[in-house]
């Protein structure tokens, strides 16, 4: 494999990685500090210090991005976001390794 | 021989694939799996669906047991604000069914610029008319259900189409409305039209792949995925919102027009019913004459020589159109099996050629010994 | 021609890349004159015999063209032959057949470029396999192989020629290759 194949796929799957990291997060709703989180998870969150991470993205994804602060639903339309993001860093890491396989020459296997 | 690709929406075309081919290469090229795309979206609404299906309640109001109003529009509400991502099944669902509109129109133009879709592919080219009309039909029954506001003024200037049709115009008003006017059954209606006209794209789709071996109906997964995260995050950026509930007794006067399936309530609305009709039909009969447009020598089938072939069917396994049969051999010969070409489906590519071993299927208009030869004489001067 | 031995037989998909431009009267490739070039209305109508016929009859190599994989106007001619070259499906090419001296290539129509880019750096490669066994010569050892002297040109064609090297196979005629 080519270096650029490995970086490639390298983002892919960190972005993928990543978006299912939020997935979860919206579906709760998209808690920015630590009491709105459940039970084991917020501890976590103040070790860690993610509240301003969630926070920021919270503001750019509902606000900036989706514009959707308004509905009732926004939760779920950010797990959507998230996974349909998920979805294409995936895709693309697939591509990236699915793409040699393309051929525009055949070399015959010798006999 | 004949000049090819000389058109320049062909050569457009061929162009706009090959830069793709440079980007994705042709085994993710979108171009190369222009049929496989709005079938793939047939899944994903057929998905979506069933889980509308599940809380959908196909009525205008509930008049037995009016503790509480259920009707399709407290249903489809319930679906998008109650169900977890119920909204996101609805959203889906929606954008798929533009999205399968906007393939189509992407497989129609691919196929007519690459000049793919008349002769041995007539039967493909009507059965596509027709299913396309059905998938415009089906969307648009799919505005009527939600029952807002906009699916009143779609019924009601629905039924004054029909109206405008003259003998069959009644009886259709009829049909459409399960009733003289709009009744609770009139939704079970189209409930009814939406679903099972859905299932009827099954066999329409039967019919436009039975000439085809090994049809191209699945995209590659990576592609896949590609189209439903794109509908994912369509349904997130534009959130689908029903209207008002539909009042009966008033009369809405606008609506906000989806481009990929009501454009013809627009056509309505600022013509003639008449007019209206006539483009319809005349449209419909002009889409289906294309394909006989094009002047071009009629395609000259393979020919089976009898006394060579030895009935092995690899030519009949490889014929990518189902252009032969193998039919018992006649009485007296060596084999049990013989090759027969069915004219009005073969397309004369020769695929059948290489795949025959024993030189007994040829193309009248290029031999295979001329070929022999000509390669002998390219090598030999 | 005069300027080499090697004569290649092009056998091409009339629809795959466009060589109208590039063809001398005698059906030569203008650039290349040691390649000719056949036209077939699909790739998929190439019998494995055909290439044999070439090679029999003096071709010291033969590209096999169609249009890009999944993109045959005729839906599945060009997997059909690819599929036959590689031995997946029958009817196949006979062992007797030098592998090393078939390629074939998927190119679109505007690929034109390629394919002469391909077909020069072919013709360079066969001039540095050993020399073809006419059928007969079982037993001719493959001449010694060239060292890594080769010109820029024939660079990408240095990997299949080491392969040469180990496998000499011309010879032994027996029947269908699967």
């Amino acid at each position: 494999m080519k270096p650029i194949t490995i970086i490639l796929v390298g983002i892919a799957v960190l972005t993928c990685l990543g978006c299912t990291f939020f997935m979860p997060w919206a579906e709760l709703g998209l808690p920015t500090t630590a009491q709105d989180f459940p039970g084991p998870l917020k501890g976590l969150v103040t070790s860690l210090g993610l509240g301003g991470l969630f926070e920021s993205v919270r503001q750019q994804v509902v606000n900036g991005i989706l514009k959707v602060e308004h509905d009732p639903n926004f939760n779920f339309y950010v797990y959507s976001f998230f996974m349909g993001i998920a979805m294409i860093a995936a895709a693309i890491g697939i591509c990236v390794v699915g793409r040699e396989d393309a051929e525009e020459k055949t070399v015959l296997p010798s006999k | 021989m004949q000049k090819l690709y000389t058109d320049p929406l062909t050569k457009g075309m061929l162009l706009l694939e090959d830069w793709t081919n440079k980007i994705a290469t042709s085994k993710y090229n979108p171009f190369y799996y222009h049929g496989a795309l709005p079938q793939f979206f047939l899944w994903v609404l057929f998905l979506t669906g069933l889980l509308l299906f599940a809380y959908y309640i196909p009525t205008i109001d509930n008049a037995y047991a009016s503790e509480k109003l259920i009707n399709a529009w407290t249903s489809v509400d319930y679906i998008t604000n109650t169900i977890p991502f119920g909204a996101v099944f609805r959203g889906m669902h929606r954008y798929a069914g533009d999205a399968m509109v906007l393939t189509i129109v992407l497989h129609v133009l691919r196929v007519w610029f690459t000049d793919r879709y008349r002769q041995y592919r007539i039967v493909q080219w009507l059965s596509g008319v027709v299913l396309l009309l059905m998938v415009l039909f089906i969307g648009q029954t799919g505005y009527y259900l939600v029952w807002d506001d906009r699916s009143l003024i779609l019924t009601r200037m629905t039924v004054s189409a029909f109206d405008a049709l003259p003998l069959i115009g009644g009886p259709l008003k009829t049909w459409f409305l399960n009733g003289e006017e709009i009744t609770n059954l009139t939704l079970s209606n189209f409930l009814f039209i939406h679903i099972g006209l859905s299932f009827g794209l099954l066999f329409g789709l039967w019919i436009h792949y039975v000439r085809m071996q090994r049809p191209v109906i699945t995209p590659p997964p990576a592609i896949n995925y590609i189209l439903v995260a794109i509908l994912l995050m369509v349904v997130a950026w534009m959130p689908i919102a029903s209207g008002n509930m539909a009042q009966l007794t008033q009369q809405p006067t606008s609506f906000e027009i989806d481009w990929f399936f009501l454009w013809p309530y627009w056509m309505m609305a600022n013509m003639p019913l008449g007019a209206y009709w006539l483009v319809l039909i005349v449209g419909t009969v002009l889409l289906c004459l294309i394909p006989y447009t094009a002047k071009t020598p009629p395609v000259e089938a393979a020919e089976v020589v009898l006394n060579k072939c030895t009935g092995c069917s690899l030519c009949s396994k490889d014929c990518p159109y189902n252009a032969i049969e193998m039919v018992p051999a006649p009485a007296g010969s060596r084999f049990k099996l013989l090759a027969t070409v069915k004219e009005f489906r073969c397309s004369g590519c020769g695929v059948c050629v290489g795949a025959c071993a024993f030189d007994a299927i040829d193309l009248p208009n290029l031999l295979d010994t001329d070929v022999t030869s000509q390669i002998k004489a390219l090598v030999q001067n | 021609m005069a300027d080499s031995k090697q004569k290649v037989v092009t056998l091409i998909c009339e629809r795959s890349c466009d060589l109208d431009a590039s063809l001398d009267a005698t059906g030569h490739l203008k650039e290349v004159s040691e390649v000719s070039v056949v036209k077939f209305p699909c790739s998929g109508m190439i019998q494995p015999l055909m290439i044999e016929a070439a090679m029999k009859s003096g071709a010291t190599g033969v590209i096999v063209t169609g249009c890009q994989i999944g993109d045959c106007y005729f839906r599945e001619g060009n997997r059909m032959i690819r599929e036959r070259l590689i031995g997946d499906r029958p009817p196949g090419l006979k062992k007797t057949v030098d592998r090393k001296r078939v390629i074939a290539l998927w190119l679109s129509r505007p690929q034109t470029g390629r394919f002469i880019s391909e077909a020069k750096s072919f013709v360079a490669q066969l001039a540095q396999l050993p020399a073809p066994a006419p059928a007969l010569a079982p037993a001719t050892a493959p001449a010694a192989a060239k060292p890594a002297a080769a010109s820029a040109k024939t660079a990408e064609a240095k990997k299949p020629e080491k392969k040469s090297e180990s496998t000499p196979e011309s010879g032994g005629a027996n029947g269908e290759g699967k």
